[in-house]
């Protein structure tokens, strides 16, 4: 299992050397690998389709306790077989359609990565796993849309897809952890099977909105759905198709894995009937308004997914037969239909509906395929997309509570949709033949095979309905629901409810078509109302963001070094006084009883040489201040016995004054820069900093927990230091290191010095 | 007493930052002055004002006579002086080297990277 | 505690042989007449080379005090330094290759960077409060020596201006918060404040107050909000070599720093500062990533990148728990690792007299350069936090903790930052793939810097395949301390 996962990515960092080696068979030859895991894969239908469940675990990452687990049910085989078969023509088609383009190499290193991250997405067990690869399908569908890129569009809306995605992946991110949380593991299969426990779980709603919100972004929900069609500005239909059938599946299929631990809840109900439903709208109405052939694609896409994540949502029995059967169905239908926007491209060079027509006598194979995924699409019979649809009908009619709202929104989706499949089935193909770029050929095998094999199995299953429900589909639909239920497809259910919705929307389609010419332009100047939608609310919140940031430099980060310090120094006051505040501490009261005269005397003149130094306005009278206020501290250290650092500081002030009055003088004489009020705030601050640590000193002073544990120097320095003067035999015994580090100190403010010097010689020569 | 040199402490600190806050870069070097001394008195006064003796062995004994001050202050505060000298050595080299560049005593026309 | 033997010697021989190997170095560059200071480089080189090698021979999970209890040797300081000598000797292979560039070839680079890296690795080891003053200035000076290493430059001058006074005033308070420390305990030595701190906590106003002023310095270092201000003109102002030295490995001595002096000092209070670091966090990931988006300068975005990963590397210590310290560390070790691997290849896009740091100067690199792009790329993703890079598990790793001590809120409020922040990483992204170059300058490159750049690069994606080994490590390192207390 764990081969079947990464040979995609192993051929995938060999694709770049074998491409050019390989010549014009290379999408064939690169199509085995995908065919071969489709084969392997196809031989556990059997046991899975019995209702077993394989587990795959290889170590990982023990540290986290992650595992790469890999979980084979109905619901990760059927999306397997989805991903490997559709591949397989995938690849095929591309070696044909980008033959000697420059990047094909790493087109096929892009896209076979992008394939393995989506097996490796529906296979995973674990959660962390899963999001990697889920991460991994987002990085690499990017770079497969950044090939070409002449457009001014795509330049514009490869930022927006890309960080719609991988913000929704963090929120998912974000979600899992909390799920892990929630159920207690980090393994799906443990998971699937302690639902009760997270329903009940108090973190279930934010772990439920942050899941939704990855589910939503990846699979184009509202009021996401906008960055999908602006990715599908790529022009390969290539990696349009992966990016709109395969990766914005993901999401589906997340929705649907977690259903039996997630779902059930009234709020899972509302959340996702009610989007998917109202995506499916959008997504048809976009679709119709739209005339480029890959954005009616895209757009239906949209409709799919919305129509998906509605079934998923109301949760029944129905419904869920109803989901699988629609996402095989789609999965055929739409493949097909985007290999053949591909081949119209290649052959006529034309992408939009209303250049073209009349094209069946030069291709009427493509034709003939277009039209049978067309018709699936519209949901006639007797494909397969009838089947789904009417499944969907029923379900939509009985669901609880919502039943009403979506099945109005079914209606009307269907409506449309019938006008978009006849305006991709019928318009290019039937008609006068309109003047193409280039002469249009049939297509040759390559690019054909994918999508006669799609649309074929489209009506097989549409003519016998039980040979993918019976195994597949049921199994899928198990292990969707989290229980046995029965799933019993069918073409024909009788004259009831949904065959009538059924005939309703195929008539009013039908109208829509005839009059597509009005229609089309008619719904395209609505679009002057869409800067109210949700794409304009992206960009406002980027525009805030900015001036967000932009008001902060102002403010805070306006490159003023004295905002720096009044800034940092503000906070810590702030926080102080908050802290103050919140204690009540007892306020120390000044006792000033026994202090000596000359004690007083030279702690006034220390404050005055302080207070001089900071009024006067000349330099020398700044510096010799300076000067009196070190010998004024060096006298209180000698007053209170620290004779030595007095010492200290009597030759560090001497040596201090000396430089000052040296480099000072160097400098120009003191300006008035600042005004007044600046002053006035400033002096405010700078006292009430001064308070702050002259009140907090008094109170360390008064409360003195512990005595001093210097009681071992006081006794050893004797006996083991030979030294009398204990604080030396601390510096230079005890604590030899630390003096040690104290001279490194100062050799390094030397270096400093001396490479400023350097540089300032440097500068003279040059 | 410790009250006088809590207010004294509180007077330097205030000094200093009111010169750090100035447009001036020679008053910024003038507080930088003014912050390592209060720095240092301030660890003199938190460890409390012994009222004891030098941390002296007078000849003859192993042990001081009576109660001194806390010596391991003392070595602290020795330690953070001497650091301060460095320091303000290599502050007033580069403060003149940043005259020399930008070519005025104005610490406003030192914005540059704000761009 | 008795006067210095054998015994304290061996434990602290990493730093003895440093000391004394950068002061050789240093002689070297003093009498060495090459313009291109190779002998000087390979010196420096060959230090950290010596230092790793004394590392893994004395590495082992026993604790061992020495000097008078003011230094500790345990596998934390251990890893810790081994990081650092790693990321120097990368950080001085890419600033060879600046200087050489930019014509700026100076010994005082390497020997000043010798010096902050023995500063670190005091930090690392520090048990005192006076050791470990005394690795932060050691640290803190080369700093900012060399962010005024530019000759003609106001920029490096005016940032060198800034950082120094404003850590100067960090410096202060983080001294009088360990005046405030001794003044309630008694002591400076770590271990006694941590004895004393937990019988004193009935009135603990004094230790609040001297754990706000430490917080405070602590903050300034590691450049959380509000204490960021300088991070931002200094990344732009200093040499881009020097920029991606002092963004990276210096963070592995912060970690050292906040270990030492709030877990193994402070430990006692960690209800106290975990509100404090709670706070930091948050605004940290708020300003770092809102104010980032707006940067048209990559270093200056780079700066904000920084602090918002600063905040979430807080996370990590916040939770207060073994598991939440190793998520910590990894994501020092990993942040590392990613800033270095952009800086480099800014480094790569300059050329003399040029610095390659606005948005406009990296438009269309894939077309100049693929492979440099791509390792851009991969750095870009990996700070956004996308697997399967680095930073994703780093992010992960980090998220868990804080989840698994209940502050749920924190989590959340920390992925809606990194969902802002993808925007201003994937954008680089963008200009890198989808803009057309404005600069057409061919990128040059010696060969051991583009090996470098590239296995940079590489170590973030492999790394991110299997992060186990890596993550192992951190998570070891603080299992066995458990084991050696408990």
């Amino acid at each position: 299992m764990l081969l079947a996962v990464l040979s995609g990515f192993i051929l995938a960092f060999l694709a770049p050397w074998l491409t050019p080696r390989l010549g014009r068979a290379v999408g064939w030859l690169f199509g085995l690998l995908p065919a071969a895991l489709f084969v392997w894969f196809a031989s556990f239908i059997p046991v899975v389709a019995s209702g077993e469940t394989l587990l795959f675990s290889y170590p990982w990452v023990p540290g986290l306790d992650i595992n790469l687990t890999f979980l084979l049910d109905g619901l990760s085989l059927l999306f397997a077989l989805l991903i490997s078969g559709i591949g397989t023509f995938i690849v095929i088609y591309a070696g044909y359609y980008l033959h000697g383009e420059a990047y094909q190499g790493r087109f096929y290193l892009l896209i076979l990565a992008f394939m393995a991250s989506m097996l490796g997405l529906v296979l995973s067990s674990n959660l962390v796993a899963l999001f990697v690869f889920w991460e991994l399908t987002s990085i690499t569908s990017y770079l497969l849309i950044g090939y070409h890129h002449e457009e001014g569009k795509a330049r514009a809306s490869a930022l927006q897809g890309l960080f719609v995605t991988v913000a929704g992946g963090l929120a998912l991110l974000a979600g899992l952890v909390l799920l892990a949380v929630a159920g207690g593991s980090y393994e799906l299969s443990e998971l699937l099977t302690s639902g009760d426990v997270v329903r009940e779980h108090a973190l279930y709603l934010p772990l439920l909105l942050l899941i939704l919100l990855g589910t939503f972004t990846k699979s184009a929900q509202f009021p996401f759905h906008f960055w999908l069609p602006n990715a599908m500005a790529a022009p390969t239909p290539v990696s349009a198709y992966l990016h709109s059938a395969t990766m914005v599946k993901a999401g589906v299929y997340l929705m649907a894995r977690l259903n039996p631990t997630l779902g059930g809840t009234e709020t899972w109900l509302l959340l996702l009937g009610l989007i998917g439903a109202t995506t499916m709208l959008i997504g048809s109405y976009m679709a119709l308004r739209s005339t480029g052939v890959k954005q009616v694609l895209a757009y239906s896409t949209v409709m799919a997914l919305g129509t998906l994540t509605m079934l998923i949502g109301v949760g029944t029995e129905k419904a869920i037969t109803a989901a699988v059967a629609f996402l095989l169905a789609h999965s055929l239908y739409k493949g097909a239909l985007f290999m053949i926007a591909g081949i119209i491209d290649h052959e006529t060079g034309i992408k939009d509906f209303r250049e073209l027509g009349g094209l069946r006598s030069a291709m009427p194979l493509t034709a003939l395929f277009a039209g049978i995924a067309a018709l699936s699409l519209a949901g006639i019979a007797p494909l397969f997309g009838f089947v789904a649809k009417e499944l969907m009908f029923e379900a939509v009619l009985e669901a609880p509570a919502i039943g009403t709202v979506i099945t109005l929104f079914a209606v009307a989706s269907a409506m449309m949709v019938v006008a978009i499949a006849a305006v991709i089935g019928l318009r290019p193909w039937f008609g006068p033949r309109l003047p193409t770029k280039k002469t249009p050929h049939e297509a040759p095998p390559s690019l054909l095979a994918g999508p006669a094999v799609l649309a074929t199995l489209g009506l097989l299953f549409g003519l016998l309905p039980m040979l993918p429900g019976q195994h597949l589909l049921s199994a899928a639909a198990l292990a969707v629901a989290g229980e046995p239920i029965e799933v019993y497809l069918s073409l024909w259910h009788g004259f009831n409810l949904p065959l009538l919705l059924s005939a309703t929307s195929l008539a009013v389609g039908l109208l829509l078509y005839w009059q597509w010419s009005r229609v089309q332009p008619a719904l395209a100047r609505l679009a002057a109302w869409d800067h109210l939608g949700p794409e304009r609310g992206y960009e406002k919140v980027m525009a805030s963001i900015v001036s967000i940031s932009d008001s902060h430099t102002r403010l805070v980060q306006n490159g003023y070094l004295r905002y720096y310090i009044l800034t940092i120094i503000s906070t810590l006051l702030l926080l102080l006084a908050w802290t103050i505040l919140t204690r009540y501490p007892v306020l120390p009261s000044p006792d000033l009883s026994g202090i000596a005269p000359h004690t007083f005397t030279i702690l006034a003149i220390t404050a005055l040489a302080a207070l001089y130094a900071v009024t006067t306005r000349s330099r020398l009278g700044a510096v010799a201040a300076l000067g009196a206020l070190g010998f004024g501290v060096a006298l209180i250290y000698v007053l209170f016995s620290a004779a030595d650092v007095g010492i200290t500081q009597v030759l560090v002030e001497t040596i201090t004054v000396i430089m000052l009055v040296l480099v000072l003088f160097r400098l120009p004489g003191f300006l008035d820069f600042t005004l007044s009020g600046s002053r006035l705030r400033d002096g405010f601050i700078a006292v009430l900093f001064g308070g702050t640590i002259t009140l907090i000193l008094l109170m360390t002073t008064e409360v003195q927990f512990f005595p001093p544990i210097s009681e071992y120097f006081i006794e050893n320095s004797g006996p083991l230091g030979h030294g009398r003067n204990i604080v030396n035999v601390i510096l230079v015994d005890f604590r030899a290191i630390d003096t040690l580090g104290e001279i490194f100190v100062l050799a390094l403010a030397a270096i400093g010095v001396y490479a400023m010097l350097k540089l300032r010689a440097e500068d003279r020569k040059s | 007493m410790e009250f006088l040199m809590a207010s004294l402490v509180g007077i330097l600190f205030a000094s200093a930052l009111y010169m750090m806050l100035r447009r001036s870069i020679v008053k910024l070097v003038i507080g930088l002055v003014l912050l390592s001394n209060a720095a240092n008195l301030l660890i003199f006064t938190a460890s409390g004002l012994g009222s004891g003796q030098p941390p002296l062995i007078p000849p003859g004994a192993d042990v001081p006579v009576g109660a001194v001050s806390d010596p391991l202050a003392q070595a602290l505060i020795l330690t953070a002086i001497v650091i301060g000298f460095g320091v303000l050595a290599f502050a007033v080299v580069l403060i003149h080297r940043a005259y020399e560049v930008v070519g005025a005593d104005d610490m406003d026309q030192m914005k540059d990277t704000d761009t | 505690m008795n006067l210095p033997g054998t015994q304290d010697y061996l434990a602290a021989l990493p730093e003895i042989v440093v000391a004394t190997l950068a002061c050789i170095v240093l002689l070297i560059d003093l009498w060495s007449n090459d313009r291109e200071r190779l002998l000087t480089w390979l010196a420096t080189q060959f230090t950290l080379l010596v230092g790793i090698v004394l590392i893994i021979v004395q590495l082992s999970t026993d604790v061992t005090y020495a000097f008078a209890g003011t230094y500790v040797k345990d596998i934390l300081s251990d890893v810790l330094k081994l990081f650092i000598f790693i990321g120097a000797g990368v950080a001085f292979l890419y600033m060879r290759e600046y200087l050489r560039i930019h014509n700026e070839m100076k010994g005082e680079y390497f020997t000043l960077g010798l010096f902050a890296v023995l500063g670190m690795m005091v930090l690392a080891s520090a048990s005192h409060m006076i050791t470990l003053y005394l690795g932060l200035e050691l640290l803190s000076l080369s700093l900012y020596a060399l962010v005024a290493m530019r000759r003609d430059s106001a920029q490096s001058a005016e940032a060198a201006m800034k950082y120094f006074m404003l850590g100067a005033i960090a410096s202060g308070m983080l001294l009088y918060g360990m005046s405030m420390i001794y003044g309630a305990t008694g002591s400076l030595d770590l271990r006694e404040v941590a004895d004393a701190v937990a019988q004193a906590r009935s009135d603990d106003l004094i230790l609040i107050f001297g754990l706000v002023f430490i917080v405070a310095g602590i903050a300034f270092k590691l450049g959380a909000v509000p204490f960021h201000m300088w991070a931002p003109d200094v990344y732009q102002g200093a040499p881009t070599a020097v920029t991606l030295f002092l963004a990276t490995v210096p963070k592995l001595a912060a970690f050292a720093m906040l270990m030492r002096l709030l877990v193994d000092g402070l430990g006692p209070l960690h209800d106290q500062w975990q509100g404090m670091l709670i706070i930091l966090a948050v605004l940290s990931m708020a300003i770092g990533n809102l104010v980032a988006i707006a940067q048209e300068n990559i270093r200056r975005m780079l700066a904000y990148s920084t602090i918002s990963h600063v905040g979430f590397l807080l996370l990590g210590v916040l939770s207060g728990t073994d598991q939440g310290y190793a998520a910590a560390l990894f994501y020092t070790v990993v942040y590392m690792i990613m800033g270095l691997g952009a800086f480099g290849v800014l480094v790569m896009l300059g050329r003399a007299g040029f610095e390659a740091d606005r948005l406009s100067d990296i438009k269309g690199l894939n077309q100049r350069s693929p492979w440099l792009a791509g390792v851009m790329l991969v750095m870009m993703f990996s700070m956004a936090g996308v697997p399967p890079f680095l930073g994703f598990w780093a992010k992960f790793a980090v998220l868990q903790e804080v989840v698994a001590v209940g502050l749920v809120w924190l989590a959340v409020a920390a992925v809606v930052f990194s969902i802002i922040g993808a925007f201003y990483y994937l954008r680089i992204v963008k200009l890198i793939y989808f803009d057309e170059a404005e600069e057409q300058a061919p990128i040059r490159g010696s060969s051991p810097m583009r090996v470098m750049v590239s296995s940079n690069g590489l170590v973030v994606l492999l790394f991110g395949l299997f992060p186990a080994p890596l993550l192992g490590i951190c998570i070891a390192v603080f299992t066995r301390i458990e084991l050696v207390i408990g």
